[in-house]
């Protein structure tokens, strides 16, 4: 029986992976942050679901969870994987965000990250009757593509690029593996959910700018964007392939998300955004 | 006159920034972190140069510094900003406390964010002046993740990716953002590793993490001078169209073009055996 704990399963793409490793006979240990969502989805998956409550912030919590989790492995059993995949977004222009949502944005994404992998690579570990675990980071191509107004998110998704760099190297030692996914726009409510954002920014410069992004990226890219379900099969393929690549590269537009703002020049690219989204000195200047 | 601030002036690459900058015929303002350093600038640079007092953690004294700089220019404007005070946090990311990653990107990460934001003001073209440039000095560490430098390489990595976000965000206002990647200084930061590596001793990485020092204190005099950095960045400050981004790594091939251009799992293992990180440098073999 293949064991694997994922963070961040009350929706999305944290959802779409539990119910899809179920499907494919796995055990999964899936945290999530209230009761009821721990109740609700025992009741849809039964026994092949154990679920864990902590928030990635709160350290006591997760402690707690990795004694959960160790009782219920058993003797000789460890985990098959860890999907670190729970995490927030707080967009804004860089100028407007305060020092606390900077730090916010990383204490979730990064440092809670972190924790989540430090504290359950013991149970990763080979075992007499199985070998070590993976580690597998839900990633952004944010990390690679740096646009206005996501700023902090694309920062704290390549400072967790960075230490998956350093986590693969060092915990080579225990023949752990790490993998990095960046996942392209996909179709959930995750922009939705924060789109009221903007409203902050109404007496600002940069207000029609946001408005456009908003309205392209809620009617057009993420309407188009890939299906959680399908990130969940390349999550579970980067989990089982037999030598995995050590970054993979989500997208359903290949070329336009992925090939054409990796590939351009920067200062291209730059000049393209600022045409895109009338961000240009001529647009600031008239006000 | 052209007015500059550069942060973490007290040593290192900051200090050879102002001594350069100063020679140039720049006016520095020099942020250090105590009255003493203060001091001692004032009396090095007795012309054109004036001491910043605060950390890059206090927001309160940052806030009063940009008063400070904002009463003294008046009515011209701040040629550039050098967000160049960092710290290094170093050990094997397994052991890492979550508050040792807090003070990491705090320092490297949010503090020069924080500033961008500060000086944004006085940077922005004004009455027809020209705008001012805002210039980072983050690492070659971004771009290559060295085993035991974990927290150091991602605060950098998010330095580095920030620059894209503020050069984007700041091109309307016509504010140039320069990324700096130097590669390793001599400077006083070794020393600071080994404070760092006694924490970790009796881990399974304690050998890798011995040798990894060991390597460090070889190159201690063998690095890149701060002088070559300084002039860089003098060259981001003034170039009429400036790269948005300068590399100077120490050696151009052994510790740039070949790490950035071998396949990632070849550079793993080869990074793994040296630092013995391979399966088979594994001492205790037991588990929980």
């Amino acid at each position: 029986m293949r064991h694997i704990l994922i963070t961040g399963v009350s929706s999305g793409i944290g959802y779409a992976c539990l119910k899809y490793f179920i499907e494919q006979g796995c055990h999964v240990f899936g945290s999530v942050r209230k009761a009821e969502d721990a109740t609700r989805l025992s009741e849809t998956f039964g026994v092949n679901y154990t679920p864990l409550l902590f928030d990635v912030t709160d350290s006591e919590a997760i402690r707690s969870a990795v004694e959960t989790v160790k009782t219920e492995l058993g003797e000789g059993e460890n985990l098959f994987g860890l999907v670190v995949n729970a995490g927030i977004q707080i967009p804004g222009p860089i100028l407007y965000l305060t020092r606390e949502e900077m730090r916010y944005q990383f204490e979730v994404n990064v440092f809670g990250g972190l924790e989540v992998i430090q504290r359950f690579v013991p149970l990763l570990r080979e075992t007499h009757q199985s070998k070590p675990g993976r580690i597998v980071h839900v990633g952004s191509t944010s990390a690679a593509i740096t646009l206005p107004f996501t700023s902090f998110y694309s920062a704290a998704k390549s400072a967790m690029h960075s230490l998956c760099d350093t986590l693969r190297r060092e915990l080579m030692i225990y023949g752990i593996d790490v993998v990095d996914i960046y996942v392209g726009p996909v179709n959930n409510d995750l922009v939705a959910k924060v789109a009221s954002y903007k409203e902050r920014y109404k007496d600002t410069d940069y207000y029609p700018a946001i408005t456009m992004r908003l309205d392209g990226a809620l009617k057009k890219n993420i309407p188009n964007g890939l299906l959680p379900e399908a990130v969940a099969a390349a999550i579970f393929g980067s989990l089982t392939s037999s030598s995995p690549k050590h970054r993979y590269a989500l997208n359903k537009d290949w070329f336009n998300t992925w090939f054409l703002p990796t590939m351009l020049p920067h200062r291209l690219l730059d000049r393209i955004i600022a045409k895109k989204w009338k961000m240009r000195p001529v647009d600031f200047g008239k006000k | 006159m052209k007015y500059i601030v550069v942060t973490g002036a007290s040593g290192g690459i900051g200090f050879e920034t102002v001594r350069y900058l100063l020679e140039k015929g720049f006016y520095v303002f020099g942020s250090v972190r105590t009255g003493a350093d203060a001091a001692k600038l004032a009396g090095l640079f007795p012309r054109n140069f004036t001491p910043l007092i605060f950390d890059v953690t206090d927001e309160a004294a940052m806030s009063a510094a940009a008063e400070q700089v904002k009463a003294m220019l008046g009515e011209q404007n701040l040629a550039g900003l050098v967000n160049n005070a960092g710290m290094v946090v170093t050990g094997p990311i397994l052991h890492m406390p979550k508050e040792k990653m807090r003070q990491q990107f705090e320092v490297n990460t949010f503090g020069p964010l924080v500033l961008c934001q500060l000086y944004f003001p006085l940077l922005r073209s004004r009455d027809g002046k020209p705008p001012g440039r805002i210039v980072n000095v983050s690492s070659l560490s971004a771009e290559i993740a060295l085993p035991f430098m974990g927290p150091y390489s991602a605060s950098k990595r998010a330095l580095s990716n920030l620059a894209h976000a503020l050069r984007r965000e700041f091109y309307p206002y016509g504010i140039p953002v320069i990324d700096i990647l130097p590669g390793r200084v001599k400077t006083g930061i070794v020393d600071t590793l080994a404070v760092n590596a006694a924490d970790f001793s009796g881990t399974d990485f304690e050998e890798g993490m011995t040798r990894y020092l060991d390597s460090a204190q070889y190159l201690r005099d063998r690095g890149l001078s701060p002088e070559v950095v300084a002039a860089t960045i003098y060259r981001a400050l003034s170039d009429a169209s400036p790269r948005l981004r300068y590399v100077r790594p120490y050696k151009y091939f052994s510790r740039w073009k070949i790490p950035v251009n071998l396949p990632t799992r070849v550079l793993d293992r080869l990074l793994a055996k040296r630092l013995r990180l391979l399966p088979g440098f594994l001492k205790n073999k037991n588990t929980l």
